[in-house]
C-alpha cells in the first residue's frame, strides 16, 4: 500500500459509512406509518473502533475489513403505535450525516485533484 | 436484486411515497362519501381504512454477509373496511329513514379523517425530502470522477 493508498483508505471508509447510513435514514422515513417499525441506525463508532485498532494496535487491515452495519436503534422512545421514527430527528440526522459526505467527497476530490496536477505535471 | 444498493433506497422511498398517496385518496374518499346513506350494497357508505405493512426485501435473505443489510424494505398500503357502527342520527323525512324516522349514516368521522389527512401529507413531505438528500449525496459522489 502506497501512501497515497494510506491516505485514502479513512476517506473511503467514511464514504462508505455516511452511505450506509443515508441508506438507514430515508428507510426510516419510509417507514414512518408502518406501526411497530423499530428505526435503524449505522454507528460510527465501529469505524473508530477499527480506525484505532490499526493506527493504535498495530492490527493490521482492521480498517479495511470494517463494514458499515445497520443496526436496531432500541434507545429511541417508541410512539403510541409502537413506531419509533421521529421525523425531525430523523431529518436532522439526514442533514447531518449528508454534510459529513460532502466533507468526505471534499477531501477526496482535492487528494484526485493533487494526483491529477502531479501527473500532468502542472498546476489545475 | 442485481440492482445496487444505492438505488433501492429510490425503491423504498417510491414504495413510501405511493402509500402514502394511496392513504391520502382513501382520506378523500372517506370525505367524499360521508354523507352517503345508501352505497351499491344498499347500507351506508362504510369507511375506508389503510393499514401499513413493511415489504421485506429480497435483502433480508442475504443478512449476514455484511454488506449493507437493513432489516426492512419498502412499505406497502393494505386498503379494507373499517369496523364501528354506522351513527343513527334522528331525521324524519329523509328517503333512507326507518319507521321511526332514525337514519343510518357512515362510520365517517370527518375531524379525524382530517388530522389523518395532515399526518399523510407530512409523511409524504418528509419522504420527498429524504430522496433529495440521498439525490444530492450520490451525485456529490459521482462528481469525484470529474
Amino acid at each position: 500500500m502506497n501512501d497515497f493508498d494510506k491516505s485514502f483508505a479513512v476517506t473511503q471508509k467514511i464514504l462508505d459509512w455516511t452511505t450506509a447510513r443515508a441508506r438507514a435514514l430515508t428507510t426510516n422515513i419510509a417507514h414512518a406509518s408502518e406501526p411497530g417499525y423499530k428505526r435503524v441506525d449505522v454507528s460510527f463508532a465501529d469505524l473508530l473502533d477499527a480506525m484505532r485498532a490499526e493506527r493504535d494496535h498495530g492490527q493490521k487491515g482492521a480498517l479495511a475489513r470494517a463494514t458499515p452495519k445497520p443496526e436496531v436503534d432500541l434507545f429511541a422512545a417508541p410512539s403510541a403505535n409502537g413506531n419509533t421514527v421521529d421525523f425531525e430527528r430523523e431529518q436532522v440526522q439526514i442533514d447531518k450525516n449528508s454534510m459529513t459526505h460532502e466533507l468526505a467527497t471534499f477531501f477526496a476530490n482535492s487528494k484526485l485533484n493533487s494526483m491529477r496536477s502531479a501527473i500532468r505535471g502542472h498546476a489545475s | 436484486m442485481s440492482e445496487p444498493l444505492s438505488f433501492q433506497v429510490f425503491d423504498i422511498t417510491a414504495s413510501a411515497l405511493a402509500a402514502e398517496r394511496t392513504r391520502l385518496a382513501v382520506i378523500a374518499q372517506n370525505i367524499a362519501n360521508s354523507e352517503v346513506t345508501k352505497a351499491a350494497n344498499g347500507q351506508p357508505y362504510r369507511r375506508q381504512r389503510v393499514q401499513f405493512e413493511g415489504v421485506l426485501a429480497q435483502e433480508v435473505a442475504r443478512r449476514g454477509k455484511g454488506q449493507g443489510s437493513l432489516p426492512a424494505g419498502g412499505i406497502r398500503a393494505i386498503v379494507g373496511d373499517a369496523p364501528g357502527d354506522f351513527q343513527r342520527v334522528r331525521d324524519p323525512g329523509h328517503k333512507d329513514a326507518d319507521k321511526d324516522g332514525w337514519v343510518q349514516k357512515p362510520n365517517v368521522n370527518v375531524v379525524e379523517e382530517m388530522v389523518d389527512m395532515i399526518d399523510a401529507s407530512r409523511t409524504y413531505e418528509a419522504n420527498l425530502s429524504a430522496l433529495r438528500t440521498w439525490k444530492q449525496m450520490l451525485s456529490r459522489t459521482l462528481e469525484m470522477t470529474r
